[in-house]
């Protein structure tokens, strides 16, 4: 996979049918890895610090992504949901495979979206830019 | 402040960093201080490795938007 790109858990799938996650109002976190997990599946991928880096300017757990917002697009035919970049100040070097985000609020904390990720923390500020088209679209 | 040099930072970065892991392996309820202390020790430490070394550049990473579409879509 090249950097960037993005994998939807299965899981999240089934629990956004089963209305288990309010992507507005929950709170979100992003988590880096230095293993990727690289697949969607797996009934129950929830938010673990196995592999999770550790390294000075990270806080186990990660960092919450501010302003989730899921807005319609009937221009586009679609529903976006987005929000804030995220950024590590002064960042150690760590080697990151992976960011994950996942749902920090449910009592199980789901992973729903792997990013995969080539680039290392070098000591500077660390930046995960969401795209235009944000964090997911459903069309 | 007495200037630290640079071998001096790394070997007290690596020590930080060798606290640190040790401390997540014990079970004592002041754990989470003593880590939060000595990762803004080693934070600091970083910093000042960085200002001797030249700051490195910030790393902006773009990540590309998950995509949910309708099977009728895309996988028939």
């Amino acid at each position: 996979m090249a950097e960037g790109d993005a994998t939807v858990m299965n899981n999240f799938k089934e629990q956004l049918l089963l209305k288990t996650i309010d992507c507005n109002s929950d709170t979100f976190k992003i988590a880096l890895y230095s293993t990727a997990l690289n697949s969607p599946d797996g009934a129950d991928t929830a938010y673990t610090d196995t592999n999770e880096i550790v390294a000075s300017g990270y806080t186990a757990g990660g960092a919450a992504v501010a302003n989730p917002t899921v807005t319609q697009d009937d221009s586009g035919n679609l529903a976006k949901w987005d929000g804030d970049d995220v950024t590590w100040t002064a960042l150690a070097t760590a080697t990151i495979a992976e960011a994950r985000l996942y749902d920090d609020t449910t009592a199980t904390k789901w992973v729903l979206i792997l990013w995969a990720i080539s680039t290392n923390s070098n000591g500077g500020d660390y930046t995960l830019s969401f795209s235009a088209d944000g964090i997911m679209t459903l069309a | 402040m007495t200037k630290r040099g640079k071998s001096e930072l790394l070997w007290r970065i690596l020590v930080a960093h060798n606290i640190i892991e040790m401390l997540e392996d014990t079970d004592d309820p002041r754990k989470d201080d003593a880590i939060a202390h000595y990762m803004e020790q080693a934070a600091k430490l970083e910093r000042e490795l960085a200002e001797l070394e030249n700051t490195p550049p910030d790393v902006v990473i773009g990540l590309k938007a998950a995509r949910l579409t309708t099977k009728t879509d895309k996988e028939k």
